[in-house]
């Protein structure tokens, strides 16, 4: 019988990348850490758990995880969607095409936001002798070019407002533009920090000092999130801090989760840039509790900041205008924890500052 | 086990075809390949949820205890019940018992049974062959292994298309293996997952962005353009699959769709989508009804009930029986009022006629529930007003491509072009076809391994 030999080639493309697949995925070691995507792999199953119901999804997880060429893959998908596809974004991650920065759209999760004001009100209602105030970090998103869908501050004060009504609103939307942001990377960058710092002062009363050409630092290259999520080679940004002023003469000091004791460290950790997430440089990464102290100030006032991580790189701006600035993480430590660690001494400041992302996961803030 | 699915494609499908193809064929006999595909069958199914194996087991036991008593009106009655009524109870014993505490006010506790994976399926695959032994139409399978191995057959077992007995009788005795049905396998099943995880995933995400809060008519309409043929894509995609994986181990499964939405009438739709449930039904139901050889007012009512029971096949809830009514309705309305002008129409006004009652049909299908589908009725013709919001115009242009591959590809040309150039340049097309089929696989592949889990939308009926 005569074989054909379009039959011949095509069932060989088909044998070969399929059994080759096959061997690969059980001969090939499995990667300790996915490094573009700064997560651990998923874990194979349990072969004792074969029953259970989600010993399907577990494994595909895994095996996907594990793929032989998981990053050629990623690319090639990253090329089939914004390429091919024509599509605007991958997955919500998107690549601007007018600034060249990357992004993630989410839309507000209404009922997320509700609880989230509901807990900062209730955490408020326990500072009566404080100047308490409320900032949301605007998603970057909201500067692009194109309008992506998702973020949209006027509808998130609309939930926010009501229920937020005891505390002072800061809006931070008309500070900060597209450049404020890292190109790769979701957080603000420091040194385009100028307009949010002026506009915290003039809401709070506090003249800040303002940055000095000369004391910014350049750390590197710095490569966000972004380019790992999307799977694309996106050149990276610079990564600059402020090492003058009130910066450079700061204590920092952290809580130690194993002893329960704050402990001394330092404002900038250039070791940790060199690390998985370079932006950790800033107080040290996730900190549950952090403070500043400013031996040098001419006041006595202090500030509380609840933060997430945008405010790792704000707070040494706002050094100048306290005598200490304690940040803390409500992600890390329950608020009915803090008590141990310190008391709001009347007239202190307290600012709640909070990105879109915690917003829509106001689950993980522990009170 | 999904056949989109990284475990599927990288482990499970290798081994099983090289375990296939490893184990002889005395005297051409496939018995003990048929053994390979029972037990990879069983592994298949077994992923999906082991504590209804017994209960495969059991099924397949019954139906070849009972075999040699098929002439019997007493062991097909038994062997009716045993099918249908795993089915009745596992699929709607919860519906029933929720309506009946309706109508009774009693608060009568719910069994919340977890479904099979594919029981639909399965059911009517062995009921066929119930029927066609009782009615001579086939011949008694006395061997259980190859009995069991038809009716888990693993390829088609969960979304099919409905395989009878009849159908692969003889291939499950004697059946050729050979290069160039193997790659036509191949070819099949490549497409079809393109189809899955290409198109329909994207959509998937498309429709799934849509559901989150979006008004207005814009959306709503761009909702039903993305979810008709996601679910067209979905489905197809799967049989394709299905289609694909039996050639290549030498089965032949009749078409299950045939480009649906370039059909002229609601009737055409209905020769076009999902052929082997409209057939099963038109063969088992409609036919011993009486068919269309009857009065008008009982043609009437065999359409009526041929068409809930269509609707109650695809799950235990009103929207799906209204769905099938409404198919109902247009079929009779076909039939009485616009038999003699719709042939007359213009092709393009016909199309549309038909397109426009499909996409309406399926807010029904896709509906949680019924006051769900009205508000989505309401939706599409303006209660919520004509204007698109930004997100809606960002989507559309977003997916603009993705549509627009989705509607090239739900007609005949992708596959006319392929044809023409298979048999007008055949060197060419020796090179195109195999490279075709690694470019498909290596872009599901890299879907897959990037992209989230994403079943398929008829594993659950």
């Amino acid at each position: 019988m005569k074989v054909s030999l379009r039959a011949l080639l095509t069932a060989l493309v088909f044998c070969l990348g399929l059994g080759g697949c096959f061997l690969a995925q059980v001969i090939s070691p499995p990667p300790s850490v996915l490094t573009s995507e700064r997560r651990q792999p998923a874990d194979p199953p349990k072969p004792q758990s074969i029953g259970s119901a989600d010993w399907m999804d577990r494994f595909e997880r895994y095996a996907a995880d594990r793929f032989f060429l998981r990053e050629p893959a990623r690319r090639l998908r990253a090329g089939a969607v914004l390429g091919l596809f024509a599509m605007t974004d991958k997955d919500g991650l998107y690549l601007d095409p007018a600034s060249g920065s990357a992004g993630k759209f989410e839309a507000i999760d209404s009922s997320s936001a509700a609880q989230f004001a509901e807990t900062i009100a209730r955490l408020a209602a326990g500072m009566p002798e404080q100047r308490v105030y409320y900032a949301v970090v605007p998603d970057k998103s909201w500067y692009a070019a194109r309008r992506y869908p998702g973020y949209d501050p006027a509808r998130l004060r609309e939930i926010l407002v009501p229920k937020l009504s005891g505390l002072t609103e800061i809006d931070l939307t008309g500070a900060l533009t597209l450049r404020s942001y890292y190109r790769t990377d979701l957080h603000w960058d420091q040194r385009q920090l100028g307009s949010v710092v002026q506009t915290l002062g003039e809401a709070m009363g506090i003249s800040f000092a303002s940055p000095e050409e000369g004391s910014w630092r350049e750390a590197g290259a710095f490569l966000g999130v972004y380019p790992g999520q999307l799977a694309l080679p996106l050149p990276p940004d610079t990564m600059t801090y402020w090492g003058g002023g009130a910066a450079e003469d700061a204590l920092a000091q952290y809580l130690d989760p194993r002893t329960a004791q704050l402990v001394p460290g330092v404002v900038y950790d250039l070791e940790k840039f060199v690390g998985r997430d370079p932006y950790d440089l800033f107080l040290c990464g996730a900190q549950p509790l952090v403070v500043l102290e400013n031996p040098s100030a001419v006041t006595e006032r202090e500030l509380f900041l609840f933060r997430d991580s945008f405010g790792s790189n704000l707070a040494p701006l706002l050094l100048s205008g306290y005598r200490r600035v304690t940040l803390i993480d409500l992600r890390l430590i329950n608020a009915r924890a803090l008590p141990e660690f310190f008391k709001y001494p009347d007239g202190a400041d307290v600012l709640f500052l909070y990105s879109t992302q915690i917003i829509n996961h106001a689950g993980t803030l522990m009170t | 086990m999904l056949f989109s699915s990284v475990t599927f494609l990288f482990y499970f499908l290798p081994l099983t075809l090289a375990l296939y193809f490893l184990t002889p064929m005395p005297q051409g006999s496939p018995r003990w390949r048929n053994l390979v595909l029972l037990t990879a069958s069983f592994v298949f199914y077994a992923w999906s949820g082991p504590r209804y194996l017994l209960l495969m087991a059991a099924l397949g036991l019954a139906i070849a205890r009972w075999r040699g008593r098929w002439l019997g009106r007493l062991a097909f009655a038994l062997s009716c019940g045993v099918s249908f009524g795993s089915l009745l109870f596992f699929k709607y014993a919860d519906f029933a018992l929720e309506n009946l505490s309706r109508l009774s006010g009693a608060d009568i506790p719910l069994l919340h049974l977890a479904l099979p994976v594919g029981i639909s399926f399965y059911t009517f695959q062995i009921t066929s062959y119930t029927f066609d032994l009782h009615r001579g139409d086939t011949e008694l399978q006395r061997n259980f292994f190859t009995f069991a191995a038809y009716v888990t057959l693993f390829p088609q077992l969960i979304a099919g298309p409905i395989v009878r007995y009849a159908d692969v009788a003889r291939e499950l005795r004697r059946r050729d293996h050979s290069l160039d049905r193997f790659s036509r396998g191949v070819r099949r099943f490549a497409v079809g997952l393109g189809k899955k995880v290409l198109l329909a995933n994207t959509l998937d995400s498309l429709v799934e962005a849509l559901d989150r809060g979006q008004s207005g008519a814009p959306a709503a309409w761009l909702y039903l353009a993305a979810y008709a043929p996601h679910i067209y894509f979905d489905f197809s995609g799967y049989s394709d699959m299905a289609i694909g994986m039996g050639h290549m181990v030498g089965f032949r499964f009749l078409e299950n769709f045939e480009y649906p939405y370039t059909a002229k009438s609601i009737s055409e739709f209905w020769w076009r989508w999902h052929i082997s449930l409209s057939t099963w039904f038109r063969d088992y139901v409609y036919i011993p009804l009486g068919g269309n050889r009857v009065k008008p007012l009982r043609f009437c009512l065999n359409i009526l009930i041929v068409w809930s029971l269509t609707g109650f096949w695809h799950g235990a809830e009103w929207t799906f029986c209204l769905w099938g009514l409404y198919y109902a309705v247009l079929l009779l309305a076909e039939k009485f009022l616009l038999r003699r002008w719709l042939p007359r129409w213009p092709k393009g006004l016909a199309h549309c006629y038909a397109l426009l009652f499909v996409l309406l049909g399926w807010v029904f299908f896709d509906a949680p529930s019924v006051p769900a589908a009205l508000h989505m009725f309401a939706a599409l013709f303006g209660a919520a007003g004509f204007r698109a919001a930004p997100a809606v115009l960002y989507y559309l242009r977003s997916y603009a491509v993705p549509l627009l591959a989705a509607a090239v590809g739900a007609t005949p040309l992708p596959a006319k072009a392929a044809h023409t150039l298979e048999q007008n340049h055949p060197r060419l097309w020796t090179v195109l076809e195999p490279l075709g089929v690694l470019a498909l696989l290596a872009l599901c592949a890299a879907f897959l391994v990037d992209g989230s889990f994403n079943p398929f939308i008829y594993f659950r009926f």
